[in-house]
């Protein structure tokens, strides 16, 4: 199968980006098209920045989807700062789940930037649940009054 | 004048520690950026506008428009943040008159003439200068880095940047 056209470009603080990248080709297999930044105490935010200028002007703003952990973090913000000459497609709260979809939903080779962010965050909204409740609320399922 | 919970000296203005440590702590309802470059720059001002922390209002002013806006009534209830990229900023204010009584210093990188200060404040010789003439003047000048962690008072630190510097 050829690479996937859309690219994801992930940055974060310190190994996180690294971590999800190596963790979801342990789960999808090796992946083609993606990228991950770090950045580390001590570092100015400006390297982080320069990299991922240098990734827009290989691969071009319409083929890159940005991916970073935290809103308002400085990976988040170096992204953002990036849109006053780009438009920019970029999703924060990044998981490992909104991930996988990425991954798997760019294998569609006619899928745009802007309908895979659509998809990712669709496939997003309940991958974050605590379970405790979870399991609490299918042991009450018989008794309506407990919900 | 306006009920100013919190003022911040900090250059990467709304930031993680102010959005997950300062602002639910102070229980801020309204962050003000007080830049004069920031105010200027129309991406920027709607970016932070648009990306204001939840239960948040961002205002962007210069330095002239904050003195003015900052000595009005205001709204019952609210709790103004103040955000700064650095302490000249608010020494600034206080000269045009905005009785501030404590500046909080919370992160400044190294550039231009700036050296190490205390932690991840570092400040230039004019900023020590503000700092020591904001001190001078009653307001108390401190460092900390989120609520949870402990101030260090700055004297000591200003002593030895006005060595370093030869102020």
């Amino acid at each position: 199968m050829a690479a996937p056209k859309l690219r994801i470009v992930l940055a974060s603080h310190g190994e996180q980006s690294k971590g999800m990248l190596n963790t979801v080709q342990m789960l999808l297999g090796e992946q083609e098209n993606i990228a991950a930044y770090s950045l580390y105490p001590e570092q100015p935010v400006t390297d982080l920045t320069e990299k991922l200028q240098a990734e827009i002007d290989q691969y071009g703003a319409e083929n890159i989807i940005f991916m970073t952990e935290l809103k308002q973090g400085s990976p988040f913000n170096a992204v953002v700062s990036l849109t006053r000459n780009h438009d920019l497609y970029h999703i924060t709260g990044i998981n490992l789940a909104a991930l996988m979809t990425a991954i798997m939903e760019r294998d569609d080779e006619n899928i745009t930037a802007a309908q895979l962010c659509e998809t990712v965050m669709e496939e997003s909204q309940n991958t974050m649940l605590d379970v405790r409740k979870l399991l609490a609320a299918g042991n009450n399922d018989e008794d309506e009054e407990e919900l | 004048m306006r009920n100013v919970v919190h003022a911040r000296v900090d250059d990467r203005l709304i930031h993680g520690e102010v959005v997950t440590a300062w602002v639910p702590t102070m229980r801020a309802t309204r962050i003000i950026i007080i830049d004069d470059e920031v105010a200027k720059d129309e991406f920027n001002v709607r970016v932070v506008k648009a990306l204001a922390p939840a239960g948040t209002k961002v205002f962007v002013y210069d330095v002239e428009k904050a003195s003015e806006k900052l000595m009005v009534q205001g709204l019952p209830d609210e709790r103004l943040l103040l955000l700064a990229k650095s302490p000249t900023t608010f020494h600034r204010l206080i000269k045009n008159g905005v009785p501030l009584k404590e500046i909080n210093l919370g992160g400044a990188g190294i550039r231009g003439k700036r050296q190490p200060f205390i932690n991840n404040v570092s400040l230039d010789p004019d900023e020590v200068l503000a700092c020591e003439d904001m001190q001078k003047n009653g307001v108390r000048v401190y460092y900390q880095l989120v609520p949870e962690q402990g101030v260090v008072e700055i004297d000591a630190a200003l002593k030895s940047a006005k060595e370093k510097f030869g102020l």
